[in-house]
């Protein structure tokens, strides 16, 4: 757990990306603090191929000119040193290609799919990967380490607690991407806990007699709050979720309907009987999100059938001017504060389809008094 | 000459292995498959689910040529699988909280979507709370069921701490959960029979004399009382019924007791089909056994509406079996693992079990008579085959202490044998009518059965309705002392953490060939091992005086080591059984505890630290007391004056490490425990002490805090010292089994990160510990230590001063968690 110290580096991470990206972010060339002496990436035309060069203008100002870590950006967590051969999501040139094109979520690293072409950034990848140590071989069958390469991977078991004052889960479910975010939930009542950034999970249960709780290996970027998510009826009931088989609560019942690999991306489904019997299944995928210089994550549902009447349950301060409706949470011990926006944004994909409700909600890391000015600049555009 | 031999050779005592052969699947390089349920889909492929969460799919798994067999990792990542069925629908894995039904999309033999039938159950996080599985009856219920915990005061001792716990639940295709019976204590196997009906297997312990087969109808008890919290009317009452004393409730007896020589760890039970090489055993129950690595074989028949019948062992030397199920080809395919449980090698991975053609001399039918039993055999016995009958009987003790052995044990008189017409059958008469609540032992030499002894349980009688127990009711033993009591584990969950160390690992170490001069190294967690050798010491951080110990260690060949007391006085460990557990500049052992290479032995004893006078002058040499291996005293009283070279200290002092030596030779250690000692009264410690009721307080300046406590299992409390605002420096008692933070752990932004956490589990849940907390506020620092029985633990200095705060217990920091706390007191200092 992470003790007050660690906590308070966490904060100021996390308070940072929207100062320091911005001078990754080709719409606001303001320089960052700490003095980045040129904005990266500054007159670098699209015709460029070199990978030395590419990563000389993207990637040293944080990385170092050797990809040691040591660029003239100083960041609280210190970006990765590819010469140790620190990837986050694995080396394989597929899931730096990822990597780059789509950033981090929750990290000072932004993507370049927008800013850089397709060429230019497998130029990248193959510096990257010239920098680093040779490469490392996965984990040999019948380790406990569970990796997560092109394809999402599951875990249930025990876990420990998400942060310090937590409960521990008996009933845990892990759904890694490979965009390298795992989504931490409670399978039983099913709740997002929260999201964690990098490795996937050592399989603790696999020693002794089994039994032991699993050890996610990703940082933990989000703690969700409890009053954050769930879901209310038109009436403003509340799901509530007690052992099906003992439960004889009136209301809305919450429950776990499964998790599946679609597109080689996690899908986690709930299903949510009402008091009148009507099931509604509701499918969850995620993924990281970056709005401008704001990183986060995403959490798009499905609800079917559409005359359900569900909607996210209000919490945390509402916070007006925005297309969407926008909720503030204070931050967690081990996170940060962070903003939900609900549809319709209009940036992401949401919409109505025949017979489902597609609604998206976006976490992004931030403090109402400095970056939602920058998000209703970006909302706005 | 040749028309003798024909007829001799079955009176002779035959070879399983004549008439069934035994091979094994051979799995993909470096995975280790722990099977935990088996089926086959319509084509004959294997599923296998484990309890790693894997689920491999075998094609080709029956195949003449093992290697023909190939695998895909069809799915993983559930939290284990002990049951598994085939349907048309998908594959049913019954894992420890949720029955999934997986799907493979796309056909590409991986599994895409895991779909959520039932969560209808509760789990504590107690590690034992096992689900197993999982036969389906005609109308597609599933069955499953449910272990209980094990928790103190003995470690075995069965609770139920969440909804159906110690039950046999059926499931509906659609999810819906109906509680079926209770009374279960670790229920491993399940099955139903070519009558549909459903059969579980228990394991000997608490409640258990011996291993089980339980024939289930809904509302049965089965006579372990945890699981009675979860039926009325205790449920309504919120009654935690006791789990030593002897429930009022009517048991259900079950279908056969098996005997301790053939099972101590049943697993499940399947309907043996009409197949070839099988046709003479079909209907009979065949049953897993794992830790004498066999299958056993059972007939049964309904006496007076009551099933019960005979069991036997079928084939034996196969490995640790926990789950048998029959190939259409006629192969018997056995799924093994044992992993914790302790069974015959090997201890993973499929065999199978293949009749070879030539059919052994078998009992068909056991009947019990009043006075006697029906026997028919698989075949015409030659003319000339004398059989002699050996009959005895005896009955079990039912009570809350681990297992019964055999008890009131008696021969029985033969009064004769009959054969019938045809010499495939005879009779057995007894002199005596057979009492009911008895297990009767068989054993029919001279006409060359394979397996010429059953064992037969007898509930009720042919024209006597009335069931009497076989595991009678008799006065308890008085409930022990709690033998973990005031001890600290040392190198238990986290072995590291307590200690300093280069060179070691955990791993499995095992000496297969007794002569060889290094371990056989695996990847596992039984044993601390100097692998890096030349290793450093292994060194606890917390320092001692007087203490008692336990602990583990085995040696290769050649293997030199010791443990050094205070750093300082050796224990000698080493490949020589003159010298080892001696005391260096002591004694040598008086008698031989030490048994040779590859063996572990269990050392405990006393050690006293040398005493000093007010100016720092030694008046007593440090001494050794009772020190015994397994039980064997090899050093009575040893005093000894000379520090050991090689360790950590050249002085003689009050208090000093656990050094266990990594640079001599090579050893195996583990289970390192310690308990303070405490001889005669406490000395006056200054009095001064005041109660306190754990609410918040203002607390400033240097203080003392002390009391009993007790923690529940997955509990976590936090006992504030200087809380402000919600943050501040506490003490962390947690008895979650994934916690980082464990019970001692200073937290407080004063500490530098990582300073101030045990990772290691020093004491147990729910088992009285004493705790002290010593706070001295300083100028520019403040002194924490922290005693947990009695020993420092803790004790660390923080990097600024210690502003006041509030002192206050939290003690439900984690929801359900209970502890209790007498004696709480603080004085200031």
């Amino acid at each position: 757990m992470p003790s007050s110290a660690s906590r308070a580096a966490w904060c100021g991470l996390l308070l940072l990306p929207a100062l320091a990206l911005a001078g990754c972010n080709k719409k606001d060339p303001a320089p960052a603090p700490g003095g980045d002496p040129s904005p990266a990436g500054a007159g670098v035309g699209a015709d460029v191929t070199d990978g030395t060069v590419l990563f000389a203008s993207y990637c040293a100002p944080c990385h170092g000119e050797k990809g040691d870590g040591d660029g003239v950006v100083k960041l609280d967590r210190p970006a990765r040193s590819f010469v140790k051969g620190g990837f986050s999501f694995g080396n394989t040139p597929e899931a730096l290609m990822r990597t780059i094109t789509n950033g981090i979520g929750g990290t000072p690293m932004p993507g370049f799919g927008e800013t850089l072409t397709e060429n230019q950034r497998e130029a990248l990848v193959q510096r990257v990967i010239e920098l680093g140590p040779p490469q490392e071989a996965a984990p040999a069958p019948g380790q406990t380490e569970i990796v997560v390469h092109d394809r999402a991977r599951v875990a249930r078991g025990g876990l420990p607690p998400i942060a310090e004052g937590e409960a521990p889960v008996v009933r845990g479910l892990l759904v890694g991407n490979p965009d390298g975010l795992t989504w931490q939930y409670n399978a039983d009542p099913l709740e997002l806990l929260g999201v964690r950034q990098g490795k996937f999970v050592d399989r603790k249960d696999w020693s002794s007699r089994g039994g032991d709780a699993l050890e996610p290996l990703g940082q933990v970027m989000f703690v969700l709050p409890k009053e954050a998510w769930g879901w209310v009826d038109e009436q403003g009931n509340a799901a509530e979720v007690i052992l099906s088989a003992v439960s004889t609560e009136p209301g809305l019942k919450l429950g776990l309907g499964g998790y599946a690999t679609e597109e080689n991306n996690g899908v986690v489904s709930y299903t949510l009987r009402r008091a009148d019997g009507e099931l509604v299944n509701v499918r969850e995928r995620g993924g990281a999100a970056t709005i401008g210089g704001l990183t986060g994550f995403r959490r798009t549902m499905e609800l079917k059938p559409d005359r359900s009447g569900l909607h996210p349950r209000p919490g945390g301060r509402a916070l007006d001017g925005f297309p969407g409706t926008c909720h503030y949470f204070e931050g967690k011990p081990g996170s940060a504060p962070w903003i939900r926006l609900e549809r319709p944004l209009g940036i992401v994909g949401t919409g109505w389809r025949i017979g489902t409700i597609t609604t998206t909600w976006i976490c992004l890391t931030g403090d109402p008094q400095t970056d939602l000015e920058t998000l209703r600049k970006e909302l706005a555009q | 000459m040749m028309c003798f031999l024909m007829l001799a050779a079955p009176l002779l005592q035959a070879d399983e292995s004549q008439f069934t052969a035994v091979d094994y699947l051979t799995p993909p390089s470096g995975e280790v498959i722990e099977v935990g349920g088996m089926d086959f889909n319509a084509a004959g492929d294997l599923f296998v689910s484990t309890r790693r969460g894997q689920v491999w799919l075998i094609e080709n798994p029956a195949d003449p040529d093992p290697s023909k067999a190939v695998f895909h990792l069809f799915a993983e990542g559930l939290q284990e699988g002990l049951g598994l069925k085939v349907l048309a629908d998908g594959v049913y894995v019954m894992q420890r909280g949720e029955l999934t039904r997986l799907v493979d999309v796309d056909g590409d033999k991986v599994c895409d979507r895991f779909e959520t039938v039932s969560q209808g159950w509760g789990l504590s996080g107690n590690y034992h709370e096992f689900g197993f599985g999982l036969p389906v009856d005609a109308d597609g219920n599933f069955y499953v069921s449910l272990n209980v915990g094990f928790a103190s005061p003995e470690w075995w001792l069965g609770v139920s701490r969440a909804p159906y716990r110690g039950w046999v639940l059926k499931i509906s295709p659609d999810g819906q959960v109906t509680p079926l019976a209770c009374g279960v204590r670790s229920p491993a196997g399940l099955g139903i029979d070519d009558q549909q009906r459903l059969f579980y297997t228990d394991n000997q312990g608490d409640w258990m004399p011996v291993c089980g087969l339980f024939h289930v109808q809904e509302g049965d008890f089965f006579g372990h009382p945890a699981s009675l919290s979860w039926r009325e009317p205790y449920r309504s009452r919120g009654d935690v019924v006791s789990n030593t004393e002897v429930p009022s409730d009517k048991r259900s007896a079950p279908a056969l007791w098996i005997p301790y020589e053939w099972s101590r760890s049943t697993g499940n039970v399947e309907s043996a089909p009409a197949l070839p090489g099988f046709e003479p055993y079909t209907g009979d129950l065949f049953l897993a056994e794992l830790t004498n690595g066999m299958v056993l074989r059972a007939m049964l028949e309904e006496v007076e509406g009551h099933v019960q019948g005979a069991v036997l062992p079928w084939r034996q030397e196969v490995g640790s079996v926990f789950r048998i199920a029959f190939h259409p080809s006629g192969v018997l395919m056995a799924g093994m693992t044992n992993r914790g449980w302790g069974g015959l090698n090997p201890g993973s991975g499929i065999a199978r079990v293949r009749p070879t053609g030539k059919n052994p001399l078998e009992y068909h039918r056991v009947h019990l008579l009043r006075d006697g039993f029906e026997l028919k055999f698989t075949a015409p016995v030659p003319a000339g085959a004398d059989p002699v009958a050996h009959v005895y009987d005896y009955d079990y003790n039912w009570w809350w202490d681990y297992g019964s052995p055999m008890m009131r044990q008696k021969d029985l008189d033969v009064a004769g044998i009959t054969w019938n017409a045809d010499r495939t059958g005879l009779t057995v008469k007894l002199a005596a009518p057979i009492e009911a609540g008895r297990n009767v032992r068989v054993r029919l030499d001279g006409i060359g059965l394979l397996h010429p002894e059953f064992d037969y349980t007898v509930h009720t009688l042919p024209g006597s309705p009335e069931v009497v127990y076989v595991a009678k009711e008799v006065e308890p033993p008085a409930l022990k002392q709690n033998p973990d009591e005031g001890w600290l584990t040392l190198t238990w969950r986290d072995p590291f953490d307590a200690w300093t160390s280069k060179g070691w690992e955990l791993v499995n170490a095992e000496l297969p060939d007794k002569g060889a001069e290094a371990f056989t190294i695996t990847p596992g967690n039984s044993a601390l091992v100097n692998t890096g050798f030349p290793a450093s010491g292994f060194v606890s951080k917390a320092e001692f005086g007087d203490i008692e110990f336990r602990f583990r260690f085995m040696m290769p060949k050649g293997g030199d080591s010791g443990l050094y007391f205070m750093g300082r006085y050796e224990l000698q460990l080493n490949d020589d059984p003159w010298g080892c557990l001696g005391v260096i500049h002591g004694k040598n052992p008086r008698a031989k505890g030490y048994r040779g290479p590859g063996e572990w032995h269990e050392v405990s004893g006393k050690f006293f630290a040398p005493r000093f006078d007010a100016d720092g002058k030694k008046i007593v040499n440090a001494r050794f007391d009772q020190i015994q291996a397994d039980g064997v005293m090899v050093i009575g009283s040893c005093e000894v004056g000379e520090i050991t070279a090689g360790g950590v200290g050249k002085d003689e002092v009050a208090e000093g490490p656990l050094f266990f030596q990594g640079s001599a030779g090579r050893v195996a250690i583990g289970d390192v425990r310690v308990r303070r000692i405490v001889e005669g009264e406490e000395a006056h410690d200054g009095g001064g002490w005041t109660a306190w009721d754990g609410a918040s307080r203002s607390q400033g300046g240097s203080f003392e805090l002390r009391g009993d406590l007790n923690l529940s299992d997955q509990g976590g409390s936090v006992l504030w010292l200087a809380e402000n605002g919600g943050e501040g420096l506490r003490l962390v008692l947690d008895h979650t089994s994934s916690a980082e933070a464990r019970t001692g752990s200073l937290r407080g932004a004063e500490f530098q990160e990582g300073d101030g956490l045990i990772r290691t589990q020093l004491l147990q849940p729910e088992i009285d510990f004493d705790l002290l907390v010593r706070v001295t506020r300083g100028a520019d620092s403040a002194h924490v230590e922290v005693f947990l029985n009695g020993l420092r633990m803790q004790s660390l200095h923080t990097t600024a001063p210690l502003a006041p705060g509030n002192l206050r217990l939290e003690s439900e920091r984690i929801p359900g968690t209970v502890l209790k706390v007498q004696n709480l007191e603080i004085r200031s200092r």
